[in-house]
């Protein structure tokens, strides 16, 4: 089970950055970005989780039962909101990219412009 | 650089940066044994301390509510990033005579019907979230984000959105700056009437799991959640007045 759920976060990492190196397409390369940014969620809590325990919600269940971690999970919240910040900043980069230069194609950029 | 050379010195490098990340792991705790101290004492102290039943929410909005300030100015930020980059500059093509129109045809009668239904819910919803951030599940920050939704919603179902020529949408704009205003202001509250910057005590501790425990906890999540709004209706705007430019290309890509 420890493979799987830090495999989970590992693979969604590298397979994000293979989709950033081969993509033809700078919407796609922001799609990428978040991919591997949500490989940090999938760590984060991973490592907060505990078998058997609740969710830190103390609405239903008794104080004082086990739950898992809040830290790990409020970072993951954080992490959300910046990768949501980041993506509307790229996409607003990739607008004024493809103004200037009539493609959204990286390698065609790079040509154009060197 | 050709496409090929790069793909193989990204092999490489992933190969070995694959290699050291499964060497981290396995110096993890295992899954589903985590031991960390601090995660078990805040979830020990939201009820009691705060009279917050979700403990995520005492952490974000009191133990790291400066943190959570900081964050709410990368949203604010981001906003006025993505404005900047995408407000009309000179040199570019002028806006569509009629934006209506550029708009308008783009929906159909499926999307108008499932979209004026999902609207009110869409909003109630996100009143939820927002209203009971430190009792159940939600907050400011997810709240705000289907408030948000719902503009896209309406947008999809055909509202008419009538930006005015190189103007934000002022409501977004003043929502966007009352949170992050009122979110600071809350901020010195604390400091006037409790002693310390954010600090949420001040007004009051409350009955746990009713919507006014949580001291300023509540407060703070409705100045998040109109900033939160706010910004990404403004970047929604500025992405829409995009699609009004009457480029030659989005003609004959229409024709």
């Amino acid at each position: 089970m420890t493979v799987l759920a830090y495999g989970v976060a590992a693979w969604l990492f590298l397979i994000g950055l293979v989709g950033i190196v081969r993509s033809r397409n700078l919407i796609g390369v922001v799609i990428c970005v978040s991919v591997v940014q949500s490989s940090t969620y999938v760590l984060l809590l991973a490592i907060g989780y505990r078998s058997g325990a609740k969710a830190p919600i103390f609405a239903d269940i008794k104080p004082g039962t086990p739950v898992v971690d809040p830290v790990v999970q409020a970072l993951t919240l954080t992490d959300v909101v910046v990768e949501a910040t980041v993506t509307a900043v790229l996409l607003a980069l990739a607008v004024q990219a493809h103004k200037r230069f009539g493609t959204l194609n990286p390698d065609e950029m790079a040509e154009l412009h060197g | 650089m050709s496409r090929q050379t790069r793909l193989v010195v990204f092999a490489l490098g992933a190969a070995g940066l694959g290699a050291l990340m499964a060497w981290a792991f396995s110096g993890l705790p295992e899954f589903g044994h985590y031991a960390g101290r601090y995660g078990r004492i805040v979830a020990q102290l939201a009820v009691p301390a705060r009279a917050t039943t979700n403990a995520v929410t005492f952490t974000n909005f009191d133990l790291r509510a400066v943190d959570t300030m900081v964050e709410e100015f990368i949203v604010f930020t981001a906003a006025i990033a993505a404005v900047a980059m995408l407000r009309h500059q000179r040199g570019e093509p002028k806006r569509a005579a009629s934006p209506d129109d550029v708009l308008k045809p783009k929906t159909s009668p499926a999307l108008l019907v499932v979209g004026a239904a999902l609207a009110g819910p869409t909003t109630v919803i996100a009143l939820n979230l927002i209203a009971h951030g430190a009792i159940t599940p939600g907050g400011g920050f997810q709240g705000g984000v289907v408030l948000a939704a719902t503009l896209v919603v309406l947008v999809a179902a055909g509202a008419r959105v009538r930006l005015p020529a190189d103007k934000p949408p002022l409501l977004a704009e003043i929502t966007h700056g009352l949170g992050a205003a009122g979110f600071v202001l809350l901020g010195l509250a604390g400091l006037v009437f409790a002693g310390a910057f954010l600090s949420t005590t001040w007004a009051g501790h409350g009955t746990p799991a009713t919507l006014l425990s949580g001291g300023a906890i509540p407060l703070l999540n409705v100045a998040t959640g109109l900033e939160v709004a706010g910004a990404i209706a403004v970047i929604l705007g500025e992405f829409l007045e995009q699609d009004m430019l009457a480029t030659d290309e989005t003609e004959e890509r229409d024709a």
